[in-house]
């Protein structure tokens, strides 16, 4: 009976116990919260679920062909892009609502003071990642331009470690 | 049958990095910051005490998890918890990302149902994938006081943490074994040592991760997970301060609280709630103002009465669930001098209301354990001056380990009640 299951399924019975268990505590949980106490239900299940469909359809793709021009650029220079893009676009992705100013009234019964200057000191972080980013690579660019003029020991070491890693 | 052109087939994908190596490794990261999210979580909960008085913002009934009192000491309990629990999710967002990113292929996989248990194996990661994000999104929203939606967040936000944690579970037994083959293959760090150059595709299989016709790699493999530690360090930087304190306060750029102090001296630190939004107007706090206490017996004192009392000094953080903390140096009488003044004896609970009309939390219950220690105050002063109007004058509650909202503020009035 439990290789027809098996056959059938397409995995085994504790897979489906698992998964049946996992579900009913999900439904219960969402049970709870569409109450209309506490939600408006079809607002709440839009949430619950908008979010994935959001990331899925919009931001990864989105990252994706934002990566894609990026790659376009001088292949040294790809990562020297990357590593302060994903700093500053991590801290605007978390704190966009106080960057962008979108809950004042909030902000201001609860602790007195306006929204401020919040996108400033985004703008700040994110010139100062990139200006340092730049900054190492001009010193690597530098650097390779030395390297180049005076070919020797060192280039000689790494063409060996290449060849013991492919055998 | 042949998948439509698009990301339904396997060529689609070539980042040489994806392969289950590399998803192993990022979930084994992820998954003990998320652990961490969910335990602190489920023990803010706790520490509401949601058994007592009207405390409970949850439905009530049910089975709760983590239902223990909570206790009041060490007095930095509820700050670290809630530290802990809004830094490190923001911390893990980037981690989140890259996890996705990692296993994009599978939500395209086609056929996209190969099996009853292929499609209920898919609802389970809908329902693993759509509460993390959900879990993620209103948590962050919340503590930049942003609510663009039509339900109770912290009961939406507690509920989505019972589908997330049960998803989760579900998902981590699953992926035990391909997690130990990936290591068992490839190395648990082996894959690291490798410096762009030398950075090879992890071998196609079909229904794998990894790439059938990989392109040619830009980044290695510790690059990759040197990107995302560096987005997560940058959120940690300009996060960590509004909960840590001290000189990094400074540095909590972004925070929501890392900057946000009303003026200096000694009330110069943030405030959950402006007196103004509470609607306490000073008639209400003036000399006219009487507190209450209901025990044995009910009496009323005035702020005079009360600083005639014994005056306790304690050094004591106040911690908001939105995870930013201050310590301070409050003074008062202590709530269990009240309590004897009140003729009240044994274990008790007490209830205490705020001259604030409405909301939830114009009232708190606390447990014995709570206002019975020693340095739980009704405290009058802070830092050597009077308490301001915001910070709740003419008194308020301050408790070791007590989540701040209920540190009451403008108090009214005490009852002791049977336990």
């Amino acid at each position: 009976m439990i290789a027809t299951l098996r056959s059938r399924y397409g995995a085994s019975p504790l897979h489906l116990v698992g998964h049946l268990l996992a579900l009913a505590i999900a439904v219960y949980a969402v049970g709870k919260v569409l109450h209309p106490r506490y939600s408006r239900g079809l607002n709440y299940l839009v949430w619950l679920l908008g979010g994935a469909v959001l990331h899925d359809l919009v931001l990864a793709p989105a990252l994706a062909l934002a990566d894609r021009f990026v790659r376009a650029l001088p292949r040294r220079a790809v990562n020297h892009v990357r590593f302060p893009a994903a700093v500053s676009g991590a801290i605007f992705l978390v704190y966009w609502p106080l960057i962008l100013v979108r809950a004042d009234g909030n902000y201001v019964r609860a602790t007195g003071r306006h929204v401020e200057g919040f996108a400033t000191r985004w703008l700040l972080i994110t010139a100062v990642l990139f200006a340092a980013s730049a900054v190492v690579y001009a010193a690597r660019a530098a650097g390779r331009g030395r390297a180049a003029r005076r070919p020797r020991a060192s280039a000689a070491s790494q063409a060996d470690g290449g060849e013991r890693d492919r055998s | 049958m042949r998948p439509p052109p698009g990301p339904t087939r396997p060529t689609f994908w070539r980042s040489p990095l994806r392969g289950p190596w590399l998803t192993a490794t990022l979930g084994s990261i992820l998954l003990p910051l998320v652990l961490i999210v969910a335990a602190t979580g489920f023990f803010s909960n706790a520490a509401y005490q949601p058994g007592l008085g009207r405390n409970a913002l949850i439905p009530p009934g049910g089975p709760q998890p983590f239902g223990f009192g909570w206790p009041a000491s060490p007095s930095w309990l509820y700050a670290v918890n809630q530290g802990l629990h809004v830094t490190v999710g923001i911390v893990a967002v980037p981690l989140l990302l890259a996890k996705l990113w990692s296993v994009a292929p599978r939500l395209f996989g086609w056929p996209p149902l190969r099996s009853p248990a292929h499609a209920i194996e898919r609802l389970a990661v809908l329902a693993l994938v759509g509460s993390a994000i959900f879990e993620f999104a209103t948590g962050i929203l919340n503590v930049q006081l942003y609510y663009p939606w039509h339900f109770n967040f912290v009961v939406a936000h507690y509920y989505g943490a019972w589908v997330f944690v049960s998803a989760l579970t579900l998902h981590v037994a699953i992926k035990v074994p391909t997690i130990a083959r990936a290591w068992r293959e490839r190395g648990a760090l082996a894959p690291l040592r490798a410096r762009l150059e030398e950075t090879r595709p992890e071998p196609y299989e079909p229904d794998g991760l990894a790439p059938p016709s990989p392109a040619a790699p830009t980044i290695s493999r510790r690059g990759l997970l040197a990107l995302v530690g560096s987005a997560s360090a940058g959120l940690l930087v300009v996060t960590a301060g509004q909960s840590v304190g001290g000189p990094l306060r400074r540095l909590a750029l972004l925070a929501p609280r890392g900057q946000s102090v009303v003026g200096d001296g000694p009330n110069g630190f943030p405030v959950n709630k402006t007196a103004a939004t509470a609607r306490i107007s000073p008639r209400d706090t003036g000399p006219a103002w009487r507190l209450t206490l209901a025990g044995a017996q009910e009496r009323e004192l005035s702020r005079a009465d009360l600083l005639a009392m014994a005056q306790h000094e304690e050094e004591l953080p106040i911690a908001c669930v939105e995870g930013w903390s201050t310590t301070q140096r409050w003074s008062g009488v202590r709530l269990r001098d009240l309590a004897a003044l009140a003729g009240v004896r044994g274990r008790t609970l007490l209830r205490v209301e705020s001259l604030q009309a409405h909301g939830v939390l114009r009232q708190a219950t606390l447990g014995p354990d709570q206002h019975r220690d020693e340095r739980a105050l009704l405290a009058l002063r802070v830092n050597g001056a009077d308490l301001s109007l915001d910070h709740g004058y003419p008194a308020r509650i301050i408790v070791p380990a007590l989540p701040g909202v209920h540190c009451t503020k403008w108090v009214a009035r005490l009852t002791w009640e049977r336990a």
